[in-house]
């Protein structure tokens, strides 16, 4: 029996008094360990991201039979996000998540096949443009079930209602997609296969550059596509023209952005070109000076609200000089639709029987992609952050959980046991204390969650804050560490695992905040050399400003763009996506090119010196939109390949 | 700084003021109270630096006062030459109820002097005069230190709004004033001797020369 507890496993039942005793040094420890109250679990369940999400259907007692009489209970649902329907199966989990977030994983019978398939077995969200053919097999004796066939030729594993249900899982499609019965098979039902061929090519394009297997988890995939290449951009804007208002719908977000980044075609300019000149590949291919501009200019107007044709065509012209795979993978990232937030028992199913993480790339793609439900956040980010190694069973956390425990109590008594007398010989403690409290009292105290200057939760983040300063005493307490603990504690909700999430964290980002700057210093000349080789117009722009050490991104880098973005929903949706790792270990200064890509054409227009774009840059505060930003540094991260890893390298970043 | 010319044509005033001083000495919202007339108790730390600015009158002219807000932290030191590399003048801020913060003042004084030069117009500002109980620095003590070094003082208290538009418009006058001297007009960037962008910040603290100490 493995189970995880603390004392906050029931939130709902110590109400929290708005007002606490004054916070002094001595007068804390006592109800310092206690996390969470009924006000605070309110706020922290309206953080998410699901507003535009929406289920359609479901359906319990939905099995994989996995080998004779050995079944996998689930359930089948869709879900419709940002007008995208996705579809998923996820097994029933034999864990549970308790009410602070840990997981409960009842004993397993490891013999158990169906234990150890679960995770293979999950269907993650895809979306539904994914799917070509869904065959329903209605046996007079036996159960009813369906098999799924993907675009990419993939057939998943037969799905059974053994509670029934079919019939409405094809209503359920009917009403979102164009179903249409095949012609040879009538227990076949083709989807998104229409007779009009202007929509049939359209939907031909799409589907081809999405990640072709269920289990790739939405990891950007490169799917080569000649034959259906041919005269792309004209055939295109021939059909926005002439396209139905219902075609339009559903075809127009694809239409957008894949316009910018058309592949190179078949037998048109794009293969000429290509075939007149080698691939270009690493420093050759930024050799091209007009394109690199292009290309962030590209990127960033492609996901500009209004896209004009006029642009669309000159960054098509610079997109074909670059590097056949670069653009191939560059061109997959729009295309890929973004399934909602993993939820609890999304996450589940990527735990094996012994609740190791079974596919943790796939898990860390998901995280990047879509981010997480609140429910998860808490247990997510022990193993984005490393508290966690993600080969740890469930049983080794809740051991690592304890003793993480027992040493943050100790570390806490280090500076709750000094006394008045002691502190009045200890100047520099004293002085670090005043720090932090004065700090403490001006943290995110517009966050609802913060609200209560003498609450129990700003007394939570002085305490990881002094427990800090006295365990990595070298450092001590440099401003912006608050701002990181703030919305770490909000998702834990407990002081002990807070503070190890914030050590975690701090390993990574210690050398920010270091006297020497020396961490500082080597992400400026990260992203000096990045955007040198991305966007030299810009470049040589900043350097005849004498900008070219980019301090105006100071701010973003030292605390990964916190206060670059008002809600917690975006911190939060922002920070796991960068420690997710997925595209690159240093994703935010990504995000810095991609900020400043979306404002160039702003900057050089205004011909702004050094100090007119520090306030330019200071004013993008709570301007920014995060998934453009997001999308946006994907795709320059992917442009910039390898020759972009070797500009973090040359900066010292590994 | 330089003095722009509007679409008017009537040629504007323009001053460039740095605001400088210990971490919670209350910068921001002196800042916050200059451009807003408001003030929050709990105005978070400035990371990096802000900027503000507001219209003046002064002497029948219209001058136009850019604020540059930095963030307090010793640990952030490095970063503020890019602030008050070509400044016209710096409020240096202390806090009236915590004496250290008044040792940070004779600090940034001096690290002025050594990196911009006399040129820079320099105003010591007692915040929090509101804590009158709480007074750990003098206000004679504070007024001789400021004559010492031909700056003038300020009592000021972000909370009220007193002394505020006296210590900014007060600071602009005497920038404008100083312009007069040196030539009745603006002055052209780079006359005071600075190097504008020559302030390396790569090898961490470039200002240790100072003798500031680390917290």
């Amino acid at each position: 029996m493995v189970s995880t507890s603390n004392r906050d496993a029931h939130p709902q039942s110590h109400p929290l008094p708005e007002s606490q005793p004054n916070s002094c040094t001595e007068d804390f420890e006592a109800s310092d360990e206690e996390a969470g109250c009924a006000s605070d679990d309110e706020n922290f369940m309206d953080v998410g991201e699901n507003s535009d999400t929406e289920v359609t259907y479901v359906r319990e007692g939905v099995a994989a039979v996995v080998a004779k009489n050995e079944r996998i209970m689930g359930r089948l649902s869709l879900i419709k996000q940002n007008r995208v329907m996705f579809l998923a199966w996820l097994p029933y989990s034999p864990g549970s998540l308790l009410p602070d977030g840990t997981f409960h994983t009842p004993p397993i019978v490891a013999t158990a096949p169906t234990a150890r398939d679960r995770t293979m077995y999950a269907v993650h969200p895809i979306p539904l443009s994914e799917v070509k053919a869904v065959r329903k097999h209605a046996p007079s004796f036996g159960t009813q079930h369906i098999v799924m066939v993907l675009t990419n030729g993939l057939t998943l594993p037969p799905l059974y209602f053994t509670a029934g249900g079919v019939r409405a899982l094809f209503s359920a499609l009917k009403e979102h997609c164009d179903l249409v019965k095949s012609a040879e098979d009538p227990s076949t039902y083709l989807i998104n296969d229409t007779a009009d061929p202007l929509q049939q090519s359209l939907s031909g394009l799409l589907l081809d550059g999405l990640p072709p297997s269920a289990s790739a988890a939405f990891a950007p995939r490169t799917v080569a596509s000649e034959a259906e290449g041919s005269n792309v951009v004209s055939q295109m804007w021939e059909g926005v023209a002439r396209m139905t208002a219902r075609a339009r719908e559903s075809t127009q977000s694809f239409l957008e952005s894949s316009v910018l980044c058309t592949p190179p075609t078949a037998g048109g300019d794009g293969a000429a070109l290509g075939a007149a000149q080698p691939p270009l590949n690493g420093v050759e291919w930024l050799a091209a000076e007009d394109s690199r501009a292009a290309a962030v200019a590209a990127a960033a107007a492609d996901d500009g609200e209004r896209v004009s044709v006029g642009e669309a065509a000159t960054a098509v012209g610079a997109f074909e000089l670059l590097d056949r795979d670069m653009l191939e993978s560059a061109t997959s990232v729009r295309n890929a639709p973004r399934p909602p937030p993993m939820h609890h028992e999304e996450f589940c199913s990527f735990l094996g029987p012994d609740g190791r993480i079974a596919n943790e790339k796939a898990m860390r793609a998901r995280v990047f992609y879509s981010g997480c439900e609140p429910e998860v956040r808490r247990e997510v980010w022990k193993f984005l952050l490393g508290l966690y190694p993600a080969d740890s069973t469930a049983a080794e956390r809740a051991v690592i959980l304890k003793e993480k425990k027992r040493r943050y109590a100790t570390i806490k008594s280090q500076w709750t046991s000094i006394g008045p007398e002691q502190a009045a010989k200890w100047s520099k403690w004293r002085e670090r204390r005043s720090r932090v409290e004065k700090d403490v009292r001006r943290t995110d105290r517009s966050q609802p969650f913060y609200r209560a200057e003498r609450g129990r939760n700003v007394r939570m983040l002085r305490a990881i804050l002094l427990s800090y300063a006295i365990y990595n005493y070298d450092l001590g307490y440099v401003q912006g560490m608050s701002d990181m603990v703030a919305p770490i504690l909000f998702v834990m909700h407990d002081e002990a695992e807070a503070f190890w999430c914030f050590a975690c964290l701090m390993e990574k980002l210690e050398a920010n905040f270091h006297t020497d700057c020396r961490g500082m210093q080597s992400q400026l000349v990260a992203l000096s050399s990045l955007m040198s080789i991305l966007d030299p117009q810009l470049t040589s722009f900043l350097e005849s400003k004498e900008a070219t050490n980019y301090y105006f991104c100071y701010r973003w880098l030292l605390i990964l763009f916190k206060r670059e973005f008002s809600t917690y929903e975006e911190v939060l949706r922002l920070w796991e996506a960068l420690w997710s790792r997925h595209v690159s270990p240093h994703f935010h200064i990504f995000m810095c090119a991609g900020v400043l890509g979306l404002h160039r054409r702003a900057i050089m227009d205004a011909d702004l010196d050094f100090d007119g774009i520090l306030r330019y840059c200071i004013q993008l505060s709570g301007k920014l939109d995060l998934h453009q930003v997001l999308r946006c540094a994907e795709k320059l991260a992917l442009l910039a390949g390898t020759a972009g890893q070797d500009c973090l390298c040359a900066a010292g970043l590994t | 700084m330089a003095r722009n010319k509007q679409q008017t044509g009537i040629s504007k005033e323009s001053v460039k003021i740095v605001l400088l001083g210990e971490g919670r000495v209350g910068k921001t919202s002196l800042l916050a109270r200059f451009i807003h007339n408001n003030f929050k108790e709990d105005q978070q730390a400035t990371i990096q630096a802000a900027f503000m600015s507001r219209q003046l009158q002064i002497d029948s002219q219209q001058v136009e006062v850019a604020l540059w807000d930095t963030a307090g932290q010793e640990r952030f030191h490095s970063l503020a030459p890019l602030y008050y590399r070509d400044a016209d003048a710096a409020l240096l801020v202390y806090d009236i109820s915590d004496r250290d913060t008044l040792e940070r003042v004779r600090h940034w004084v001096k690290e002025l002097r050594t990196m911009v030069g006399d040129d820079i117009v320099l105003t010591i500002v007692g915040n929090k005069s509101d804590l009158e109980r709480e007074r750990a620095v003098s206000q004679e003590e504070a007024a001789a230190f400021a004559q010492s070094i031909g700056a003038q003082h300020v009592s000021a208290s972000a909370k009220t709004g007193q002394g505020i538009e006296a210590a900014v418009s007060g600071t602009a006058q005497m920038v404008l004033a100083s312009r007069k001297r040196l030539g009745g007009s603006a002055r052209p960037p780079g006359s005071t001797g600075r190097r504008p962008g020559s302030i390396v910040i790569a090898d961490g603290p470039g200002t240790r020369t100072q003798g500031s100490s680390c917290c």
